[in-house]
């Protein structure tokens, strides 16, 4: 192992294990002051200008293109937004298919990250073949949970990723009965691995090096209902806003290093995500997701990133209950209703939701004709990157504080940090501008 | 869910991110011949796969793929060269790591671990935000197929 004393910069050049192409370069000077930065260089995609023009029902099944990870949470904030701009309330049936179908995208992409992405670095493996050849049953537990997560989505949405069953105004065709109760009995055969991934990391202690105080954000349930969906956004601060204010009290800036833009709050920076919901609204998870967060408590610190693993590993369990829950109600009042058709006249529509790492926020604008004359988007990993370069920065000083000399000890540190936040880049660049 | 067939073709790839969709594209060409084979386009998730697997003998997967052969050049590699072939002339341009992603399928399902595994990987010209591929792929498509069809049991 080469020890040097950090005459050059520490880098990595490409994080393994995320969604994306991201890479860190910390650079520490003689006073062993240290500068961390997230370089994100995955090609800016433009979403944003791409829509311009279109038709605003086109422009909702462009949207989630933006992303494999995550495209249902884009297809229905797209949807909420663009239907907002036209003052259009869809049925109680279509929120909850929706709501179940945007479950799906948060069970698929929760197991993925939690077993596949981040859970080698804390049982020691290089990557998931080496820990599925070790750990059979784990690998088992994930792809059982990704599938489910992915049927449920395919149920609903009619394609298991870009669902094009999800339009303005409702549902191309209603799941049928059948099909719902496919899920309901998928949703109980996973019960027995819901808490898999929580066991697994519960083994492990937090680093308390890059426990620090930060400020979050995240989307008060609506109904109370712990979740997804919502209209107000609430500080750790205590302060709020609502939905349609996020571009007034998120602001976006440029940094030379990165395609992903970073977010302010106030002028401060902000995390969001699993933790960030959990933090604020664990008063709202039901019975049995409150006792998880009870028992596993000591690993729940709201100012350490690495908990945020933790905060998924409930959720799954929580969001596992949910979808049965939802998907009951769903059959006991099933209507086999048809979808209400978009009348199009000139307006700005917003919404913001809860995705698998955080805030989603849109925002549409719409001429009389039905097409887009501009739109936002914010993605979580361009809210929480500012506050991930602070972690990993202090995660630095700490190693370098105890002496600690190999680059690659501390890369290995601060990529597994990098994890825990589960960024996704590919959705993160599509927001930049480009300069003239 | 219940196929007819012994081969499944999957193709990976973005449809917005130009010559990613090669794999789309040609398997559209092979449904539109109507070989005997299960065909699924599985955009860039090939854990997916476990979701369309029905017990079948052979798995064709249709990818682009990055490597300093000129674009349009094809490569088929059976699984048991993955590891020598993927990792050292050739790359996947997922974000997924394929070979990763298909070991962990074999080690989780071992129906999928029985089955012969094909990569039939089309050297690509450029990956930015776009719907056209580049011509000299288009050209390709024709050649592809029929390398495919030959290996469909």
């Amino acid at each position: 192992m080469t020890t040097i004393k950090f005459t050059q910069p520490i880098t990595v050049d490409h994080i393994a294990r995320i969604e994306g192409k991201a890479g860190i370069e910390v650079q520490i000077n003689d006073k062993k002051e240290v500068e961390v930065k997230v370089n994100i260089f995955e090609g800016p995609r433009l979403f944003e200008s791409i829509v311009i023009g279109k038709s605003v029902e086109e422009a909702t099944a462009v949207f989630p293109r933006v992303c494999s990870f995550c495209a249902a949470a884009h297809k229905i904030t797209g949807l909420l937004a663009a239907e907002d701009a036209i003052g259009l309330q869809v049925s109680e049936q279509t929120s909850k298919i929706r709501e179940l179908m945007y479950i799906g995208d948060m069970i698929e992409s929760h197991a993925l990250h939690l077993f596949l992405l981040a859970l080698p670095d804390f049982l020691g493996y290089p990557d998931g073949i080496s820990m599925g050849k070790e750990h059979p049953s784990v690998i088992k537990a994930a792809l059982q949970l990704k599938d489910l997560g992915a049927i449920i989505q395919t149920i609903t949405g009619s394609r298991y990723i870009h669902q094009e069953n999800a339009l303005m105004g409702g549902f191309g065709k209603i799941p049928t009965k059948a099909k719902l109760n496919e899920i309901i009995k998928l949703l109980h055969d996973s019960k027995d691995v819901s808490t898999v991934a929580l066991e697994q990391f519960a083994k492990y202690e937090l680093w308390e090096e890059v426990s620090s105080e930060r400020l979050h954000l995240a989307l008060e349930p609506k109904n109370d209902v712990y979740g997804i969906i919502g209209e107000k956004i609430k500080a750790s601060d205590g302060t709020s806003f609502n939905a349609n204010e996020y571009m007034k009290n998120i602001e976006e800036r440029v940094v030379p290093h990165s395609f992903a833009k970073h977010s302010s709050y106030k002028g401060k920076r902000f995390t969001t995500g699993a933790l960030s919901r959990i933090t604020l609204f664990n008063s709202l998870l039901n019975d049995k997701s409150k006792e998880l967060y009870s028992n596993y408590n000591n690993f729940i610190d709201a100012n350490n990133p690495l908990s945020n693993n933790i905060a998924q590993a409930i959720e799954l369990s929580y969001f596992i209950d949910r979808a049965e829950e939802l998907t009951l109600d769903i059959l006991e009042n099933y209507k086999d209703e048809q979808r209400i058709k978009p009348t199009f006249k000139e307006g700005i529509g917003y919404a913001v939701t809860e995705a698998p790492r955080g805030l989603l926020a849109y925002m549409i604008s719409v001429n009389d004709e039905g097409k887009v004359t501009k739109a936002d988007i914010i993605t979580p990993t361009a809210m929480f990157l500012a506050q991930k370069e602070v972690d990993l920065k202090k995660m630095t000083e700490s190693m370098i504080e105890k002496g600690v000399e190999d680059p690659s000890e501390i890369s290995k540190k601060l990529e597994t940090i990098v994890r825990s936040y589960d960024p996704c880049v590919s959705c993160s660049v599509h927001v930049t501008k480009l300069r003239k | 869910m219940i196929y007819m067939n012994k081969t499944l073709i999957l193709s990976l790839g973005s449809r917005v991110m130009s010559d990613d969709a090669i794999g789309h594209v040609i398997v559209q060409n092979l449904q539109q011949k109507k070989v005997k084979a299960d065909i699924i386009q599985l955009d860039t998730d090939i854990f997916k796969l476990n979701l369309f697997f029905d017990n079948h003998k052979r798995i064709i997967i249709i990818d682009a793929i990055q490597s300093s052969d000129s674009p349009g050049t094809v490569h088929v590699i059976p699984f048991h060269d993955f590891e020598k072939e993927i990792e050292g002339k050739i790359r996947g341009s997922h974000f997924l790591d394929m070979k990763e992603g298909l070991e962990l399928l074999r080690i989780a399902n071992s129906k999928i671990a029985e089955a012969e595994i094909f990569l039939v990987g089309i050297v690509i010209k450029k990956i930015e935000l776009g719907t056209d591929l580049t011509p000299v792929l288009l050209k390709k498509i024709d050649e592809v197929c029929n390398i495919i069809s030959d290996l469909i049991i």
